[in-house]
């Protein structure tokens, strides 16, 4: 039969050489792609586009742009939230006095701000605004309906200075890559320069008072300083890394 | 390590050696093979969550590969048909298959080497190369006589 005359003929052409190395494959997967690079910046390129809604001014629901956020990361915000007045009302039935520093959030006009692809998967910032005008907001790093998880703060009463970095200098580690996170709060700053040791510098665009990205990992980075720019280039302000 | 992330290690495991010597007629050479694979697997893995599960897995990761091998080639992205010119190997080897299989449009040279290298099924032909069953089945049939044509009147085996 045909068949049998075509194994017969691919079965001597067949090379048996088993070189496979399925770690090799793993670690390859866990670098950082030129496409997704180029996908973050793209993305961030787009954010970048509404951030002029920032200096409009009002109310700072009007400044978070974006989708709505879905309703576990809505969810998500009002647990923080009731976990925070848990605490207060813990601490004063105690009889402590606890200074609370935050505003109560409105989950439900939480937004979206940044959506970075990555090896790892999507990276959401999500924020929603407090009800006295401040923000609070939830880095999601995995499924966008929220069943993974996040991490974030809120804008306290009593913040200092225009930049604020996160973590100090990442809020969360991925397997291929940092998570970097400055919080802006002067809206002439358009975007930041970070300068990072053993890292390469980047510059981030700012989006509602947001400048999100990420780096490969791989070594000890460090964030030493970051510079807050206005659309013209001219430093806004500086923020360095204490000693 | 999720489930996916399982199902494509698994793959690899069972399926390596027959995505290489399958790759190879696409690569030029065992060493570019084995390079696509490794790189087709790992963007398999890395982007696992865009398998969407309407094809087989086997067929998806050997998309992802053959487009590795093509860039690999500096091949643009365009059509593949416009570019895929499966070749064996090492054609001095079998002469008379290596004549059999030049009769044969590029299409259905690699429908060939799926099914005899890669050991796909004719659903993951089909689905590997975004045609129907049916059309794996006539395809191969058609290439099957005409190697027949070309290998029998030379009594290459009998």
């Amino acid at each position: 039969m045909t068949d049998d005359l075509l194994e017969q003929h691919f079965s001597r052409l067949r090379n048996p050489v088993d070189d496979s190395d399925w770690l090799a494959v793993r670690r390859r997967a866990r670098k950082p792609r030129r496409r997704v690079a180029l996908i973050a910046v793209a993305a961030a390129a787009g954010a970048l586009l509404v951030a002029p809604a920032f200096g409009i001014g009002g109310r700072v629901l009007d400044l978070i742009q974006g989708k709505p956020a879905p309703p576990a990361v809505q969810t998500s915000f009002a647990s923080s939230d009731a976990g925070r007045k848990q605490l207060f009302a813990f601490a004063a039935a105690a009889g402590q006095e606890l200074h609370d520093r935050f505003s109560p959030v409105i989950p439900g006009e939480a937004r979206g701000v940044a959506e970075i692809e990555t090896a790892d998967g999507p990276i959401y910032l999500w924020a929603a605004p407090t009800e006295d005008g401040r923000q609070c907001w939830l880095i999601q790093a995995g499924e966008a309906d929220g069943r993974a998880g996040g991490f974030g703060s809120c804008d306290g009463i009593d913040r200092k200075g225009s930049i604020r970095p996160e973590g100090p200098m990442w809020t969360d580690q991925r397997p291929s890559v940092l998570i970097m996170h400055v919080r802006v709060y002067d809206e002439a700053i358009t975007h930041v320069d970070l300068q990072l040791e053993g890292a390469a510098e980047m510059s981030l665009p700012v989006v509602s008072g947001h400048a999100l990205g990420t780096i490969p990992q791989g070594g000890r980075v460090r964030l030493e300083s970051v510079v807050g720019r206005n659309a013209g280039g001219e430093v806004i302000e500086r923020w360095t890394a204490p000693e | 390590m999720d489930e996916r992330a399982r199902a494509i290690e698994e793959l690899y495991r069972e399926r390596y050696v027959g995505f290489r010597n399958a790759l190879a007629t696409v690569a030029g050479s065992y060493e570019g093979a084995r390079d696509a694979v490794q790189e087709g697997f790992a963007r398999a893995l890395a982007s696992r969550r865009q398998f969407r599960g309407d094809g087989s897995l086997a067929a998806w990761v050997w998309q992802i590969a053959l487009r590795a091998a093509l860039e690999a080639r500096g091949v643009p992205e365009v059509s593949i048909d416009e570019v895929l010119d499966p070749r064996l190997v090492a054609p001095e080897r079998d002469p008379s298959l290596t004549a059999a299989l030049a009769t044969l449009p590029p299409r259905r040279r690699l429908i060939v080497f799926l099914r005899y290298f890669a050991d796909f099924s004719y659903a993951d032909i089909a689905s590997a190369c975004d045609v129907s069953e049916g059309t794996v089945a006539a395809t191969l049939a058609q290439a099957h006589q005409a190697l027949a044509e070309t290998l029998e009147p030379e009594g290459a085996l009998q």
